[in-house]
């Protein structure tokens, strides 16, 4: 049915995509909106900026992650 | 004078394809003869291709659903197709992604499934605004449809295309312009299986999602034409010539 140009194509394209695959999501590892939830900031905004403030300390790394179709920052211990 | 049939599916998006609609569809189509058989797109899903795809998404390929859509283009036989919003994801990629050997693969996908519509007799369009197809007979324009609204969407495309046929929304709908020199647009249910489309599960709009199908009969000196939906509703295909 496909020929050897179709299938390369896609075996380049299904390869290209697997690239794109970020690390998955660690359980120590955790969002903005959970840092609120779990007494971090009385605004998602003081939270975000609080955890901004222990990254440039070196208390925490993050990274970019994409959940359900959407992006987000993923906070860890150092 | 005589009369043309035509017949028009959209949207069974790759190997989420809803086979008993595919079935329902191809006997139709064995019984009613048509002279144009139109997919009005999204035959492929390539969700592994949506900005923002998870990596569950990634994870499933797009192979199963590129020969699925293959598949049903060879039993459908369309003669003429219009891209979807899901099948245009590689022609996009393809024009502009900053991931230089994802867009060249997508580049060669493109080339490849260009020439797969060739070698099918298949007039296509891409999915443009401006670019519709039409029979030559006149008629309705027939596109993929571009506004995502639930909300009357078939006199939503008749604002901006005038008489048309449109999928897209997965909801049946007609529209009887109230205007001097008359017009009717449809949008036509969906052949790909609405239960196994996720991305959908939090928009109420999906409560108005059907399984359905569109003919319709064009008069060949005038080009005057009427359409009917075939719609699932509940168990049963319903259509005006009665229970499929």
């Amino acid at each position: 049915m496909k020929n050897a140009k179709t299938e390369k194509a896609l075996t380049g394209i299904e390869w290209a995509i697997a690239q794109t695959v970020g690390e998955p999501r660690h359980a120590d590892e955790f969002t903005c909106a959970e840092f609120v939830k779990a007494g971090g900031g009385n605004s998602r905004a003081a939270a975000s900026s609080r955890l901004n403030r222990m990254v440039i300390d070196g208390m925490l790394t993050k990274r970019p992650f994409s959940m359900d179709g959407s992006s987000y920052t993923l906070y860890r211990k150092a | 004078m005589a009369f043309k049939r035509f017949l028009y599916c959209a949207d069974s998006h790759g190997d989420l394809i809803h086979n008993e609609s595919a079935k329902k569809l191809l006997k139709f189509a064995d019984d009613f003869k048509p002279h144009y058989r139109i997919h009005g797109g999204d035959l492929w899903d390539f969700s592994p291709l949506r900005g923002g795809a998870s990596p569950e998404d990634k994870a499933g390929g797009i192979s199963e659903d590129y020969n699925a859509g293959i598949r049903f283009l060879d039993e459908y036989k369309p003669n003429l197709l219009t891209l979807g919003n899901h099948d245009d994801r590689i022609w996009q990629i393809a024009r502009d992604n900053n991931n230089g050997v994802l867009r060249e693969h997508c580049a060669d996908l493109v080339k490849a499934t260009e020439a797969e519509f060739k070698r099918r007799k298949i007039t296509w369009v891409p999915y443009v605004i401006g670019k519709y197809l039409k029979l030559p007979e006149g008629g309705p324009k027939f596109i993929h449809g571009f506004r995502s609204s639930n909300v009357s969407p078939a006199k939503l495309h008749h604002a901006d295309w005038g008489s048309c046929i449109h999928g897209h929304v997965h909801k049946p709908d007609t529209y009887v312009a109230t205007h001097a020199d008359g017009g009717l647009s449809m949008s036509s249910g969906c052949i790909g299986d609405i239960e196994k489309m996720h991305y959908a599960d939090r928009y109420s709009s999906k409560m108005g999602w059907r399984q359905g199908f569109i003919y319709g009969m064009i008069n060949d000196k005038t080009g005057s034409w009427h359409a009917w939906h075939v719609i699932k509703e509940g168990g049963d295909w319903i259509s005006p010539m009665g229970i499929l």
